[in-house]
Parts: C-alpha cells; sequence; structure tokens
C-alpha cells in the first residue's frame, strides 16, 4: 500500500474516535439544591459525578479522592468509598494504557510501505489493538464500579450522618421534630378480660410445682 | 490461509473480549433506601445508570410540575423507567420557587427519637430510620407507583462491539489472498483502536439521565423541605392521588 493511503486511513481512524467521543454528549445539572442540612452531601453533574457538602466540592469522579475521609466515621460509607477510588484510580491507569497500546496499533500502518515486513507490522498492530481493546473494556468497567460505590458510599452516609444534619467531623444531630407517627400506639382496645374501674388486682398466680 | 485465520479469531475474540467485560460484572448495588421519605440519587444495577428513589414519597402532578419548574428538566429517571415531567404553560399561575437560607443551613426536621452520640466520633446505629416524611405510615396512604415508562435512555450503552474482527465475508478475492488478508488486517487495525479509544475516554454512564436523575432528586426534596409542598405524600392524597 501507498504512503498516502496509509495516512489516510490513520487519519480516518482518528477522526472516528475523536467523533465518537464527542457524540458521548455533555449535559451537566441545571439546578442548585438550595435547602441543605450542614453535613449533608449532594450530587452535581459536570463531566463526572461530583459530591459537595456545605457549599464546597469533596471529591468528584472518577478518583472520588477525598471521599472516604469525609465519610470516614460511616463504616459501610467508608468502605464503598476506599472501592470507589481504588476503582476509580485503576479506571485511569486502565485508560492511559488502552489508549497507548491503541495509538500503538494505529502507528502500525506505517509498516504497510514497508513491503518486506508488512506481516510483521500488521501482526504487531493486530496485537497491540487486541491488548488496548482489552485494556479499555477493563477501563469501562473500573468506571462503572467507582460510580457505583461512590454513590453508596454518598448514600450511606447520609442516611446516618448527613442529611440528619451532623458532620464526621462534628457528630452532633439536631433534636427531633417530633416521635415517628409509628411510635405512636393506638389505645389497646379493652377486652373481656380487663378489670372493671374499682375492682381489685387478681392474686399472683402460685406455680404448684414450686411449691415446697 | 493460515495467517487469515490467525488474523481472523484475533480479530472475532478481541470483539468477544471487549463485549464481555463491558457487559458483565457491572457494579450491582446492595443499597436500600429506607423508606424516609428523602429523595436519593441510587445506583440501578439492572442499566447501570444513575436513577431516583422517592424512598417512600409520592409524585403528584402539582409536584411533578414543581420539578419542572425548578430544574427545566423534561423528564426525571426514577426507578428503572421515566416520568415525563409536564409541560409547563406559559401563564402558570403557580411558580415555585424555593429560597435559600443565604449561606446557612438547613436544620433537617426528622421524626423519630432523638439522635444521641454515645460513642463520641461514631454515629448511633438506627434501628429505625428517622422519617423525614411523617404522614409516609398514615393509614390509607395510597402506594406510589410510577406511570407508564417513556422511551429511551435506559440501557442505551450503544457501544457496538464485535466489530472489529473485521467480518468473514472474505471469499478468495480472485485468488489475491495475500491483499485482501492485508485488507482485513489494516481494517482491524482501524476499528479496534476506535473502539478501544471511545472504551477509554467516554464515560460510562448517561451524562443526560446522570443529570436529571441529579436534578430531580435535588429539587424533590427542596421542595418538600420548603414546607407546604406538593410533593408531600398527604397533599398528594388529598389532591386526587399520585400520578
Amino acid at each position: 500500500m501507498s504512503p498516502k493511503l496509509t495516512r489516510g486511513t490513520a487519519t480516518l481512524a482518528l477522526f472516528l474516535t475523536t467523533l465518537t467521543t464527542l457524540l458521548g454528549g455533555c449535559a451537566t445539572t441545571q439546578y442548585q439544591p438550595q435547602l441543605v442540612a450542614r453535613g449533608e452531601l449532594t450530587l452535581r453533574y459536570d463531566g463526572g459525578f461530583v459530591m459537595q457538602a456545605q457549599g464546597k466540592p469533596v471529591a468528584s469522579g472518577l478518583s472520588y479522592r477525598g471521599l472516604d475521609q469525609f465519610v470516614a466515621c460511616v463504616p459501610e460509607a467508608h468502605r464503598h468509598a476506599r472501592s470507589a477510588q481504588r476503582h476509580g484510580g485503576a479506571a485511569v491507569a486502565l485508560s492511559v494504557l488502552g489508549v497507548t497500546f491503541s495509538l500503538a496499533s494505529l502507528g502500525s500502518l506505517v509498516g504497510l510501505s514497508d513491503s518486506n515486513h508488512m506481516w510483521t507490522w500488521l501482526g504487531a498492530g493486530l496485537g497491540a489493538g487486541t491488548i488496548g481493546l482489552t485494556l479499555s473494556a477493563l477501563s469501562w468497567r473500573e468506571k462503572n464500579q467507582a460510580n457505583g460505590h461512590a454513590l453508596d458510599a454518598m448514600n450511606h452516609y447520609n442516611d446516618a450522618v448527613g442529611s440528619l444534619g451532623a458532620t464526621c467531623q462534628d457528630l452532633r444531630y439536631p433534636p427531633a421534630a417530633g416521635p415517628n407517627p409509628a411510635d405512636l400506639s393506638p389505645p389497646a382496645t379493652p377486652t373481656a378480660t380487663d378489670l372493671a374501674p374499682g375492682s381489685l388486682p387478681p392474686p399472683p398466680s402460685v406455680d404448684p410445682s414450686s411449691s415446697p | 490461509m493460515r495467517r487469515f485465520a490467525r488474523l481472523r479469531s484475533t480479530g472475532v475474540s478481541a470483539g468477544l473480549l471487549a463485549a464481555l467485560l463491558t457487559s458483565g460484572c457491572g457494579y450491582q448495588s446492595s443499597y436500600v433506601a429506607p423508606l424516609d421519605g428523602r429523595a436519593r440519587v441510587i445506583w440501578n444495577s439492572s442499566d447501570r445508570e444513575a436513577t431516583v428513589t422517592l424512598a417512600g414519597g409520592g409524585l403528584s402532578q402539582a409536584c411533578e410540575v414543581a420539578i419542572r419548574q425548578l430544574t427545566t428538566q423534561e423528564r426525571m429517571p426514577l426507578e428503572g423507567s421515566f416520568v415525563r415531567l409536564p409541560e409547563l404553560e406559559p401563564t402558570a399561575s403557580v411558580t415555585y420557587r424555593v429560597s435559600s437560607y443565604g449561606g446557612g443551613y438547613w436544620v433537617p426536621r426528622y421524626y423519630g427519637p432523638d439522635i444521641i452520640v454515645v460513642h463520641p466520633g461514631i454515629p448511633p446505629r438506627l434501628l429505625r430510620p428517622p422519617l423525614f416524611v411523617p404522614s409516609l405510615v398514615r393509614p390509607g396512604l395510597p402506594v406510589y407507583r410510577v406511570g407508564a415508562p417513556v422511551g429511551g435512555g435506559i440501557g442505551k450503552g450503544g457501544l457496538r462491539m464485535g466489530r472489529g474482527g473485521g467480518g468473514s465475508g472474505m471469499s478468495g478475492g480472485g485468488g489475491d489472498a495475500g491483499k485482501g488478508l492485508a485488507i482485513l488486517a489494516v481494517i482491524a487495525i482501524v476499528v479496534m483502536p476506535v473502539i478501544s479509544i471511545s472504551l477509554a475516554t467516554v464515560r460510562p454512564e448517561s451524562e443526560r439521565q446522570a443529570s436529571e436523575a441529579i436534578d430531580a432528586a435535588n429539587a424533590y426534596n427542596d421542595v418538600l423541605r420548603s414546607g407546604n409542598s406538593p410533593c408531600d405524600p398527604q397533599l398528594a392524597t388529598d389532591a386526587g392521588g399520585s400520578s
């Protein structure tokens, strides 16, 4: 193949890649929460999940750095936050490696002009492409895991601390506004065995087997 | 032909491997939201997207209108489906506004026993989660159900995997198998990086759905917390039930 054709092929591949990436969309959140409890973690989306509390960003995807410290007092949230950070870091590393191998694969197209070693070039390109694709697929899965763990960490933390007005740094809860209506049991309906007003209580029962 | 077989098997296995790695083994969330009336963005394990749960809360028509006004979003991802938010009338008589506390914090109103920290630094285990909406336990309250799902969105991975192999349609090419083989290899080398770089750079979640879910949950909680809310299940019941 001619070098001109090789360059054209590589350019086409890069164009397709850029197009696919750009078609991913860039939606962001439109609404900023107004009534937020003191330690409550809220979400917004701006090219990724961003968690914020007290008006300041706490962590953002994919690294979610800082989330584990913020939710450290809730063990389950802490565990999920650590997992989110671990998977997020792995996703970034795998993405970089995947892109590197993929670009190397595209680079192998220059071998098409080397007719003596063309098959070596193509074989190497296919190998690099396969490795790159595998690493990128793994990174996709790691991103998914990171986001899922991060949302779970936020929800566990908010359930126990954040949405109730406390923070891990200052674990004080405001008083309840009232009792849980489910705890207010309705008055028991009188039965036939209930005492009539003014009657004496029944004598204590004695177990016959316990008598000397 | 041995080369062709090797190239083909490499391409097919690469496509299969990528499809396997991306389709299976997604994150399975074990989180179950308590039914306390606070909306949350949760991870929907089935479609691996962010979605909203109302945690026992209701969604009346007036509540949907309020969310639409506040967020300007057209739909709301809700527990595996979508609720299309109503169109806003230009001459709407009621405009919902939620005023912030000007830098202060909202003091949560929860119903249940006072939460007392016994061990400093360790939140107490709540045997029964406190309620943010006390009317949730009212007897006779209709069970909230989401309307019929509207189209599109969920499960739209959009990735077409497995094309990297270059196909098996090579049948001769006039006896010049080597040339056809080289063309196939070039196609594979071009297609695989496109898929690979897309997988590496594009986010797995639907940005639109994530934004809609977050906006809806934030707006719903704000409306509920601002008092006399159209999202209160009690008011929804009085106004004719939930949608």
